[in-house]
């Protein structure tokens, strides 16, 4: 957690940051593994080279102790010590093991000799030991060189890192530099062009480039939505327009239907008054009566289509439902063949309001009686939790007619129809949460109608 | 096939003359051998150009090594130690010349200390240790222990803690200037030398003591070289110094000329040598 509240926020000190992590890192562990194999190496180096220097001489240190040469060892031990800065002196010791020599002609082997890095050689004269030299290591002199190393590998490692560090920040600028343009070309999209094609430089990384195609994918679905929405709009714009409008037709028909009455009402007395008096009064009397029968009867088929539909879902089996649909087309049965088809097996509950499923069926069975249908063919399908009927009659049909004219209330084809019919069903089953299709066929009119089992419209409740 | 034979028959015999045409002349390093044939290699071609000989020059480390060389006449002359010859018999040798460095035919014994050891007189030298040059060499070791004996009535052995022969005055300068004994014995000519020539060598040496004037060191003859080839050479050395390549020499040795010598001159030496020798 506190590794994340410092975390920079922009991505390209995250780069730096991280370059520059590892380049310390790297540098440090550089520089451990330098200074442990240094140390090592250094000392190994050290006692090999004394080793070397041992091995030249030992045959003149022999001679020379035998002969008591002392310019001989002192020359050559003074050399030795000269030559090699990590030896800070060398004692030569005789036969007996007391003071011979030294390098640095100090005279005698002090007390704290054993506290320092000492390395003793024998003299030998063959077998026999006549001699021993200790080779003091200048302990500071080691660490002076072992550090003289470290800090020059520090030091290149310092330059690395920082010359890591600048290549980190024009990598940082180089990797984000996409990112950024994206990110100012979204932040500058207009709304009411996109979906707008975006740019990336041509050295993006393909994680850019995957991000770009999901951004211009999200902008074009945000296109679809948007026009979805505006579609919707204007849908709901125009429904809110038709209800206002049919509510205030539904009112202004319910206020004729009073005066109509009174019409007909008048109209019918004055038919019984002046029965077999005045014959031209009786006709007129019995038109007006006859058309104020056809206006009433066309203001509550209208006031039925503009009413709320308030539909019961309930669990029924489609069997009963079938039995009463035949009920209801019995009496169709002199003028029309009605052939029943099961496209399923076994017994089948469906959640629907029958009622109202039933009235959809009975308004496409009278329009196929006044179609002059002589034979109606209904199918049921029942597939993936959905009933599917399908409605063929084989009457005059619906020539040149298109499903959205179909379905618009006030559209009709015939002389006398309300144009209310087919819209009704249309209503009707959008309630019960399907859908309604006209089918092409080669004669006649043909429906589809799916009613979807598990869903249902906000005017419906369930029953039981 | 005979004519073969009398051309290698001659031939032998040329290479035979030739190598009798050579002679040897011997060196007993006071100073280091290197040092010591690059001092000398012209005097070697000086005189070998005024003979119109070959010569050899033979280097020996020990003087008692070049004492054989001269007694068994496997060198015509030889420089070498004034102490050195008194241990060769009269008739093994034939004193030639004695160089005159400063004036003076005659050198001295150093008793020379590290400077920062403390040490002011000989008497501070008693339970040090001592480097001697050569066992033969007059300034180098008989004298220093003439001294001891007669100073302070006790063997060289008994009065330093521990002694050393270094066989060259060089290298006991070089030990006493490093500190790596507490004194030593030197031929004043070398010392004097290299405190001219090399002050470095000497930087840290101090004297304690000089010794009286002793006849130098000089070149004897083998007792095989012929007279007139022994005059020869006297005749050379004695005259160098009016030649300007002599001089020139002479000049690049530190020596202003040779002079004739005489056995007498070295008595003193004599006698310091047996006192030493029967304490």
């Amino acid at each position: 957690m506190i590794f994340k509240r410092f975390l920079p926020q922009k991505f390209t000190n995250r780069i730096i940051l991280l370059i520059g992590f590892l380049g310390i890192l790297t540098a440090a562990v550089n520089a451990s593994f330098t200074i442990y194999t240094n140390y090592q190496n250094t000392y190994e180096n050290v006692f090999n080279s004394i080793e070397i220097q041992y091995d030249i001489f030992a045959d003149d240190f022999a001679d020379a102790i035998l002969l008591e040469d002392i310019y001989s060892i002192y020359s050559k031990v003074s050399e030795i010590n000269k030559s090699f800065d990590f030896i800070s002196n060398i004692y030569v010791l005789d036969t007996k093991g007391n003071y011979f020599t030294d390098a640095n002609a100090t005279r005698k082997i002090p007390d704290n000799i054993s506290e320092d890095i000492t390395i003793n050689k024998s003299i030998k004269a063959g077998k026999t030991t006549i001699g021993k030299i200790i080779f003091v290591l200048n302990k500071d002199e080691i660490q002076k060189g072992i550090f003289s190393d470290v800090s020059r590998l520090v030091l290149v490692n310092i330059f690395i890192v920082i010359i890591g560090v600048i290549l980190g920040i024009v990598l940082a600028g180089f990797l984000s530099n996409p990112l950024k343009q994206l990110s100012y070309q979204i932040s500058n999209i207009n709304p009411m062009v996109i979906p707008e094609k975006l740019h990336t430089p041509p050295f993006s990384s393909y994680e850019v480039e995957q991000l770009k195609n999901t951004l211009q994918d999200l902008s074009n679905r945000l296109k679809e939505s948007v026009n979805q929405i505006k579609e919707q709009q204007r849908e709901i714009s125009r429904a809110e327009r038709l209800a206002s409008i049919g509510t205030m037709a539904a009112g202004l028909a319910h206020e004729l239907k009073n005066p109509i009455m009174s019409l007909k009402l008048i109209s019918d007395t004055l038919i019984k008054e002046y029965e077999g008096s005045d014959y031209d009064l009786q006709k007129d009397m019995e038109m007006m009566s006859s058309q104020s029968n056809k206006l009433v009867k066309r203001i509550n088929a209208f006031l039925d289509y503009a009413k709320p539909l308030e539909c019961k879902i309930q669990e029924i089996y489609l069997e009963d439902f079938i039995s009463q649909l035949k009920d209801t087309f019995a009496k169709y049965q002199e003028n029309i063949y009605i052939e029943y088809e099961y496209m399923y097996s076994g017994h089948h509950i469906i959640n629907t309001d029958p009622e109202s499923l039933a009235h959809v069926f009975e308004i496409l069975m009278q329009n196929s009686y006044e179609a002059g249908a002589e034979k109606v063919v209904i199918s049921f399908y029942l597939s993936e939790n959905k009933l599917i009927i399908k409605f063929f009659d084989n009457g005059s049909g619906l020539q040149e007619v298109s499903e959205d004219e179909i379905f618009r209330p006030f559209f009709t084809t015939k002389e006398t129809g309300t144009g209310l019919g087919l819209a009704m069903c249309d209503k009707i089953v959008e309630s019960l949460s399907g859908t309604i299709e006209l089918l092409e066929t080669e004669y006649g009119a043909g429906f589809r109608i799916e009613i979807n089992q598990g869903e249902c419209s906000e005017q419906c409740t369930h029953g039981t | 096939m005979k004519k073969l034979f009398l051309f290698l028959l001659i031939s032998l015999f040329f290479l035979s003359f030739n190598s009798q045409a050579q002679l040897r002349f011997g060196i007993a390093s006071m100073i280091s051998p290197e040092e010591t044939f690059i001092l000398y290699k012209n005097l070697n071609d000086y005189i070998s150009d005024k003979l119109g000989m070959r010569m050899e020059t033979v280097l020996k480390k020990d003087y008692s090594d070049m004492n054989k060389l001269i007694v068994r006449n496997k060198v015509d002359f030889a420089l070498v130690c004034t102490g050195s010859f008194f241990f060769l018999k009269d008739n093994e040798y034939k004193l030639m010349v004695t160089p005159v460095i400063d004036g003076k035919s005659t050198y001295r014994s150093y008793i020379i200390t590290n400077k920062s050891y403390n040490i002011d007189n000989v008497k501070d030298l008693r339970g040090k240790t001592f480097a001697f040059a050569d066992r033969l060499s007059n300034s180098g070791a008989i004298y220093p222990k003439y001294l001891v004996t007669k100073e302070f009535d006790v063997s060289y052995e008994n009065f330093f803690q521990k002694t050393f022969y270094t066989y060259s005055h060089d290298k006991s300068i070089y030990l006493v200037n490093n500190g790596v004994v507490d004194g030593a014995a030197v031929d004043s000519l070398i010392y004097d030398y290299f405190a001219e020539t090399n002050p470095e060598k000497v930087k840290n040496v101090k004297i304690i003591h000089k010794s009286p004037e002793f006849p130098a060191p000089s070149i004897v003859a083998s007792e095989g070289l012929s007279t007139e080839m022994y005059n020869k050479v006297v005749q050379i050395l004695l005259n160098m110094h009016k030649d300007p390549r002599g001089k020139n020499i002479l000049e690049g040795l530190d020596i202003d000329k040779f002079v004739a010598t005489d056995s007498r001159r070295f008595e003193e030496i004599r006698k310091m040598q047996k006192i030493v020798d029967d304490f």
